[in-house]
């Protein structure tokens, strides 16, 4: 990269998660913080009844279905290829673009996924061989760029639940380096069978909703769903463009010391990472959206440094609403962090303000105005030690 | 366009009967370079992973702040697997320590657990193209300010159900198990360019164009004939280019399923410095 590097606008939004089809349910649902959650059904013998999960409701799993036309007449949709498809839709609309514009025609399609298509490798562990297709995780890349009308690099990019922010700055390292100008990146996960065991396996769910940084918290909630962000340099935007923001950091780092366990070391070595990218020092933040699981260990690493080193930002964590979208949790925080910068808006986190443990700002009860918001922070962490943290800078 | 040098370029080829999941004959040092702690739960990519990098590993280089790229198209899918039966068959004595070596980047996590590598990791999958978008990954790694280098390491361990996906899009593409790896550094010793395009999906004839890796140089004979797994054909342009003069250039491009191509020139800019190469069959 030897040319000074293009800034990087998002001009584009697109979401399906618990809350419904679309970002005005999602920001609707985030605002309102109504419970969103149901029960898991148990997968094993050691699974306990009751746990509790977060699922995209029937009426829009339909209508990203009737949408994508991704797996007609199947009996086993690859629902994350689905919500993947549905959300690049509705953000390359959002950004006034359309599948036969020049500008998509050569963008690079970047999706961050956990589990792929968990659907098809669950039929395979089944013995069962429904026409469903193929399960490698690349068919997700290849359907977005369909559906989004590019001929252009797409590719696929885990790194479990920090996935999204992770093909983040997959996707900025594209429109810096100049391999294309526009890039759609997507975050998406569907339910997985595998996953839940796994957290099962770990007592990581059960009977109580997520309830991020309470002092009575306990499980992770998890939940489906896929969020969309068109990315384009300053000389792609369009006279008639407005953009949500400009992405100022997309900075990833591994703890490399625990496989499941976070490390405080690390996690704060993301922060800085993050800071230095986008020229900030801490007190610059206005806003966070915390990945806030819900789990003892991760809300005390990451409530920590909120209040050691982020003691005026506003933090809100939007799992205690519309649950853990996994490898989409990244896209949830991203979409949500861009309608912040538009709506002035913070959304509450679903706690009572009496059980926060830490002394953070957290919001809570109701939206908070924030009219002079000028920096949205979004973090994703992972287990196998990922963080990765996405800053959002407001345009006017 | 990218600047670069890079070190040694390590190859591990497993021999895995068509029925099976397990090679018939792991190198024979496997457990003295990966170690046996926690091996129960790890599957043949992971170890893959932890042996072609542990194999070339000198104890005294600083790993810290490096990034790990993984190009991969099946990766973990036999942990992912595993997990699943396992708790079928288990049931409520299913360990919970089956979960962390069965996500799609765990082959990936305990790498840059077991050398440090704290720059952060990525596990891309673009189909046949995937050698291609993991070194152009891991070289943008290397303008990451805090970077050390990036650990690059391209290919799969085809257990007997990825065989089958892979398959059902390309009949034709042989399934060899293998993994390449080398690391990449801040340098100016070879220069590497990307070009990204679409090919019509049928070809001057009419008939449908088949996904290929093929490689041309000055060096080698070019080549066409290789199979699904990136991991050869990255390791030959990474190899040839080794060998080139100044001013010379070598070549990889992949077409993929449905038109999609990527391609990557290598131009050396400087005199060699100490090539190395090895290779563990």
């Amino acid at each position: 990269m030897t040319t000074a590097a293009p800034r990087v606008f998002v001009t584009g939004l697109g979401i399906i998660s618990p809350a419904g089809a679309d970002r005005h349910a999602y920001w609707d649902g985030l605002c309102s913080t109504a419970p969103l959650f149901g029960d898991l059904p148990p997968l094993y013998e050691g699974m306990k009844p009751g746990a509790i999960g977060a699922w995209v409701p029937e009426s829009a799993r339909k209508a990203a279905l009737a949408a994508s036309r991704i797996s007609a007449g199947t009996t086993r949709p690859r629902m994350a290829e689905v919500y993947a498809a549905y959300a690049a839709t509705e953000a390359i609309a959002d950004a006034g673009l359309c599948a036969a514009d020049t500008s998509l025609s050569r963008a690079v399609v970047c999706v961050g996924t956990s589990d792929g298509q968990a659907d098809v490798l669950e039929a395979v562990c089944a013995g069962v061989d429904d026409g469903s297709g193929r399960f490698s995780s690349a068919g997700i890349g290849s359907s977005v760029a369909r559906v989004v009308g590019s001929a252009g690099p797409a590719f696929v990019v885990q790194a479990t639940c920090a996935s999204t922010n992770a093909a983040l700055s997959c996707a900025r390292d594209a429109l810096r380096s100049g391999l294309a100008e526009t890039a759609v990146v997507v975050g998406c996960d569907a339910y997985s069978q595998k996953n839940i065991i796994g957290f099962s396996s770990l007592q990581a769910i059960g009977p109580a909703a997520c309830r991020p940084f309470s002092r009575s918290r306990r499980f992770v909630t998890p939940a489906e769903g896929a969020g969309a962000l068109v990315l384009q340099t300053e000389r792609a935007l369009r006279p008639d463009q407005v953009p949500y923001a400009e992405l100022v950091a997309a900075s990833i780092s591994n703890d490399a010391s625990h496989p499941t366990a976070p490390d405080p070391a690390g996690v704060r070595a993301c922060h800085r990472r993050a800071l230095e990218e986008a020229g900030l020092e801490a007190s610059a933040i206005d806003v966070i959206y915390a990945h806030g699981t819900g789990s003892r260990i991760n809300d005390a690493i990451e409530g920590s440094i909120f209040v050691e080193d982020f003691p005026h930002a506003a933090v809100t964590a939007v799992k205690g609403t519309i649950g853990h979208m996994m490898g989409a949790a990244g896209a949830a925080g991203a979409v949500a962090a861009c309608l912040t910068l538009r709506h002035r808006l913070v959304p509450p986190t679903a706690i009572d303000a009496s059980e926060i443990e830490l002394g953070m700002d957290l919001v809570t009860g109701a939206a908070r105005p924030v009219p002079d918001v000028r920096y949205v922070q979004n973090n994703a962490f992972g287990f196998g030690g990922n963080n990765a943290i996405s800053i959002f800078r407001r345009t006017s | 366009m990218f600047q670069f040098s890079f070190g040694e370029v390590d190859l591990v080829v497993l021999d895995i009967p068509e029925d099976s999941s397990e090679p018939s004959a792991p190198p024979g040092d496997l457990y003295d370079v990966i170690g046996s702690e926690g091996d129960r739960y790890r599957d043949w990519f992971t170890r893959g992973c932890l042996y072609v990098v542990g194999k070339s590993l000198d104890p005294s280089e600083s790993t810290a702040n490096q990034i790990v790229v993984i190009g991969t198209e099946y990766g973990n899918t036999p942990a992912l697997l595993g997990l699943q039966r396992a708790a079928q068959s288990q049931g409520r004595r299913l360990s919970p320590q089956y979960f962390p070596g069965a996500t799609s980047s765990s082959a990936a996590a305990f790498l840059s657990m077991r050398i440090g590598a704290t720059g952060g990791n990525y596990t891309i999958n673009a189909g046949i193209l995937t050698p291609i978008m993991a070194f152009w990954q891991a070289l943008c790694g290397l303008g990451y300010p805090q970077s050390a280098g990036s650990r690059l390491l391209v290919g799969d361990v085809y257990c007997v159900e990825a065989r089958e996906d892979a398959a059902k899009e390309a009949p034709e593409l042989a399934c060899e198990s293998g993994l390449v790896h080398t690391c990449l550094t801040a340098g100016s010793e070879f220069e590497a360019r990307f070009e990204f395009a679409e090919t019509p999906e049928e070809d001057e004839a009419g008939g449908s164009r088949p996904p290929r890796t093929s490689l041309r140089g000055p060096v080698a004979a070019p080549r066409d004939g290789y199979g699904r797994n990136g991991a050869f054909a990255l390791a030959d342009l990474l190899r040839t280019a080794r060998r080139t003069e100044v001013g010379e250039v070598v070549s990889m491009e992949c077409l993929g399923f449905g038109g999609p191509r990527g391609k990557v020139t290598i131009t050396r800019l400087s005199a060699p410095g100490v090539a190395a190469e090895r290779s563990a069959r």
